[in-house]
């Protein structure tokens, strides 16, 4: 029987303005989280709900995960100001992960703002089960493309520790301050464009905003490339009994044209949905 | 811990609210369904239904509204996919139903008769959710039909729930009760709004919604209190409960046994958590069962 656990914080470090990185001891999450897969956290008592966010790291020996998080409201705001040794309740893992590739493809991973969390878990993930010999990849294959896009050179957050595997991000931002002008969507159009990312050979991962992921599931439609999306929703319980945080689904009427994102989701292959 | 209402027993007083637990597969991960008092599922129409679009819930003061719309798979894939598990899972199973007339509550009832794993029906007579759900479930006349006819078509324990939007609460229970009814499930969501004062859109898609959480406790518990005094049949209380000491306050006031909903959203274990802590209050009350705090509120 799972069950809320406390877990506690061992440090924070701001990576840019109102963004936040915190890791946490708590043994079960840091075990069992997946790239794709969230943990749903109660900030402080007065809140009545818990707020999802992405698992952005873990280490199983250590028993820590780790979030990113952008303060929007009170509960994110609590949560940046935890002190040392303090704990949340903490619920999860929660929800779908994302899958690794059929072979003879390889994965790229497009991020907008802070949707690159999960999708460096996942790049982390990819690297090191590909690597297995049993699972005959080629070098291509085991080391995923990163294009991630930002409004703006200083709001950019690199991921950290995929150097380390020969990751590195291409950048794409809204006013040309860093790398390729323009949004992501529109970098990973160009890459398609001139022959570097060649879509019968590729599978497109998604994070970001909302209209980003609907720009993303219409370009990669075009050009006939598999493209899973992980989505947002509002979540009252993150576990699937209230049905609020639903999507709306190619399924046409009745029970099946809403999913629940916590559930069903947060990743979802982007033909299915209505955006 | 134990309670008996309407001749079936109950491991404990404490029960899931319908819409608030899924049907059964979801909690099975947290809760130890032994110590769960009782498996009150989702609401289930006559033909599936697929709710409202999102928004469809908000966070406010000491509650949250919601407007689900009661997307629900329908009573024939509800008894085919989902009745089958709640039959194993070692729990009562209240199945909620709910209907646009009263022919559809007869129908679904007539329906359930048949089927094995049914230990009693819920009638929602008071979804604010839907367009008719409110006018006719705060009708005393329609209430005392709607359940007439319904007990003529089944032989299940029949509980009522019936809507707190109305002026007066009392008439529809005595109306559920003078009807057959076995119990009274009290309260359902009061109607509420929220709206964004920066783009001044309502926050949820279908503009208002159902009022739930620690904020409408003290409108249940009146509503229980009222209602005890004015009929004989048990009163389930539902609305805001949290904690243990929440639950005992409505057993105090009149219920028979409880219903946990949207505390189960902040806690998966709500319903184990707040059967432990009545444990512990009614041992530190010297109190040998939960029945032996029932309309003790000392007025
Ligand atoms: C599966 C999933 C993964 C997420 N991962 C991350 C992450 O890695 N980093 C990160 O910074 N944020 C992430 N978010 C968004 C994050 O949950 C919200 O930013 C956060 O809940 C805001 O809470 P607040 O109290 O600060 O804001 P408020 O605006 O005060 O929140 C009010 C209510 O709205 C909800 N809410 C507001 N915005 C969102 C949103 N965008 N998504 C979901 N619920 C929202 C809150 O949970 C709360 O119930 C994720 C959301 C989901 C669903
Ligand atoms: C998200 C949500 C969905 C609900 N769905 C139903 C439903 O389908 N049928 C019903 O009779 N009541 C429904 N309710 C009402 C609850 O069962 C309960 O009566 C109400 O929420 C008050 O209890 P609470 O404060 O403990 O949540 C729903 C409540 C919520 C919050
Ligand atoms: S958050 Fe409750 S069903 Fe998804």
């Amino acid at each position: 029987m799972n069950h809320p656990r406390p877990a506690a914080l061992l440090w924070t470090r701001q990576v840019a303005r109102d963004v936040f990185h915190q890791r946490f001891a708590e043994p079960y999450i840091a075990r069992h989280a997946r790239a794709g897969q969230f943990v749903h956290l109660l900030p402080g008592t007065r809140h009545l709900f818990r707020r999802a966010l992405s698992v952005y790291a873990t280490d199983a020996k250590a028993g820590t995960f780790d979030v990113l998080h952008q303060v929007l409201g009170e509960g994110t705001r609590c949560l940046s100001q935890l002190k040392k040794g303090q704990t949340v309740d903490a619920l999860g893992p929660l929800g779908n992960q994302f899958l690794v590739p059929d072979p003879g493809r390889r994965a790229i991973l497009v991020g907008g703002g802070l949707g690159m969390a999960p999708l460096r878990l996942f790049a982390l993930e990819l690297n090191q089960k590909l690597t297995k010999r049993s699972s005959r990849r080629t070098a291509l294959e085991r080391t995923p493309i990163l294009l991630l896009g930002t409004r703006t050179s200083s709001l950019a957050i690199a991921p950290f520790e995929l150097g380390g595997i020969g990751i590195r991000a291409s950048w794409a931002s809204d006013d040309g301050s860093r790398g390729f002008h323009g949004t992501v969507v529109a970098l990973l159009a160009d890459q398609i464009a001139d022959g570097r990312i060649v879509p019968e050979q590729s599978v497109v991962y998604g994070c970001g905003p909302e209209p980003m992921m609907a720009g993303l599931a219409s370009l990669c439609a075009q050009h006939h490339l598999p493209c899973w999306v992980s989505l947002e929703r509002s979540m009252p319980c993150g576990y699937g009994v209230c049905m609020g945080c639903v999507i709306r689904t190619q399924n046409g009427t009745g029970y099946e044209t809403f999913k629940r994102v916590c559930r069903d989701g947060p990743v979802f292959d982007s033909a299915q949905i209505v955006f | 811990m134990q309670v008996s209402i309407a001749g079936v027993t109950f491991a404990t007083p404490i029960w899931t609210a319908s819409g608030t637990a899924g049907t059964g597969e979801e909690i099975e991960q947290w809760c130890d369904p032994e110590k769960l008092g009782a498996m009150v599922t989702k609401s289930v129409s006559l033909k599936p239904r697929s709710g409202h679009p999102y928004p469809r819930t908000v966070e406010t003061a000491g509650g949250m509204l919601n407007c689900i719309g009661l997307q629900n798979k329908g009573i024939e894939a509800f008894i085919t996919d989902e009745l089958p598990r709640l039959r194993r899972m070692l729990t009562r199973a209240v199945i909620n139903i709910v209907g646009e007339s009263i022919e559809d509550y007869v129908q679904l009832a007539r329906r359930l008769n048949d089927v094995e794993g049914v230990d009693c029906l819920e009638l929602n007579l008071s979804c604010p959710n839907v367009a008719r759900g409110i006018d006719q479930g705060s009708d005393p006349m329609w209430v005392s039909q709607c359940v007439h006819d319904v007990r003529s078509a089944t032989r299940l324990p029949l509980f009522v729930k019936i809507t707190p939007n109305t002026n007066d609460i009392v008439s529809l229970a005595r109306a559920a009760a003078d009807n057959g009814a076995d119990a009274i499930s009290a309260i359902n969501t009061l109607v509420g709004m929220a709206i964004n004062h920066n783009t001044f859109k309502p926050r949820l898609s279908n503009i208002t919604g159902g009022l739930s959480g620690p904020a409408i406790k003290p409108v249940a518990l009146a509503a229980v209190y009222k209602i005890a005094r004015a009929v004989k049949i048990p009163v389930i209380g539902i609305g805001g409960i949290m904690t243990g000491i929440d639950a005992a306050e409505f057993l105090i006031a009149g219920a028979s046994a409880v219903q946990v909903g949207t505390a189960l959203f902040r806690n998966p274990t709500a319903p184990i958590q707040i059967a432990a802590e009545l444990a512990e209050y009614l041992r530190s009350k010297g109190l040998a069962h939960a029945s032996d705090l029932v309309g003790r509120v000392a007025v």
